[in-house]
């Protein structure tokens, strides 16, 4: 007598719908894959997916920076109205701020100068460093 | 020693500080609220004053509306006034003149646990 192989009920498929279902994700959710970077940008889909940012499109806020350079520089590839400084500053305003007055011990308001390279640089950009600001007339 | 001439120098300073205090980040800021006659500054007094003092790599600007000015206990009536802002901005110091330096390294060390 032959025994014949019965197929197994639990089938990759299910097994895998199993699993997912025990760690608390469906099955039908998308799974980035760190090697895929569909827009050529430079950020691989899964860190666009973690930041927000359109795996399909280079430049995901149309600002003219592509989000990699953006990354780069220390400007937000979500905020259209935020591009590289010319001048290679970053974008650090924690945002969260809030200036208490214009004396020792306060946190300085913001202000803007207009740099080297032209632009309205945002003193708040300069937080996560220490500075000492040279204020003088141009003699 | 003048305000160009010290500015001129400030790079040089810059630089020593990174190599005794290589955890600590650091630069200058020149913030420019007059021109030489004492007017308000124009939007290209910025990159003209970073030229005259040596190309330095920080920020040289023009403080246009005196935002920067206003923001700090300096009044603008003397020569220079230098003021020491932390990494989360807060100002920790403020003098005017020119000169050592020193006060405000100690600052810095201080706030920085050093």
């Amino acid at each position: 007598m032959t025994r014949r192989w019965t197929k197994n009920p639990w089938r990759p498929a299910v097994l895998v719908a199993a699993l997912a279902l025990a760690a608390g994700c469906t099955p039908e959710e998308p799974v980035c894959d760190p090697s895929s970077d569909l827009d050529g940008d430079g950020v691989d889909d899964c860190a666009e997916e973690e930041l927000g940012t359109n795996p399909e499109a280079a430049d995901t806020d149309e600002d003219g920076f592509a989000d990699a350079e953006e990354l780069d520089c220390v400007s937000d590839p979500l905020d259209a109205d935020e591009v590289c400084y010319a001048c290679g500053w970053g974008h650090n305003d924690p945002g969260d701020l809030e200036s208490d007055g214009a004396e020792i011990g306060d946190v300085i308001a913001d202000g803007e100068i207009v740099d080297q390279c032209g632009e309205d640089l945002s003193v708040w950009d300069l937080h996560g460093e220490y500075h000492i600001l040279f204020m003088t007339a141009s003699w | 020693m003048g305000c160009r001439t010290e500015a001129g120098s400030l790079q040089a300073r810059e630089d020593d500080f990174a190599a005794d205090h290589p955890d600590i980040p650091f630069s200058y800021v020149i913030s420019l609220y007059a021109d030489a006659t004492g007017a308000p500054p124009h939007e290209s007094l910025g990159e003209e004053y970073w030229e005259d003092v040596g190309e330095p790599e920080f920020p040289v600007g023009a403080d246009t509306d005196r935002e920067v000015l206003d923001a700090t206990p300096f009044n603008g009536e003397v020569a220079a006034g230098k003021c020491v802002l932390a990494d989360d901005l807060e100002i920790l110091d403020c003098r005017t003149g020119h000169g050592s330096e020193q006060w405000a390294w100690d600052a810095i060390l201080e706030h920085a646990g050093d």
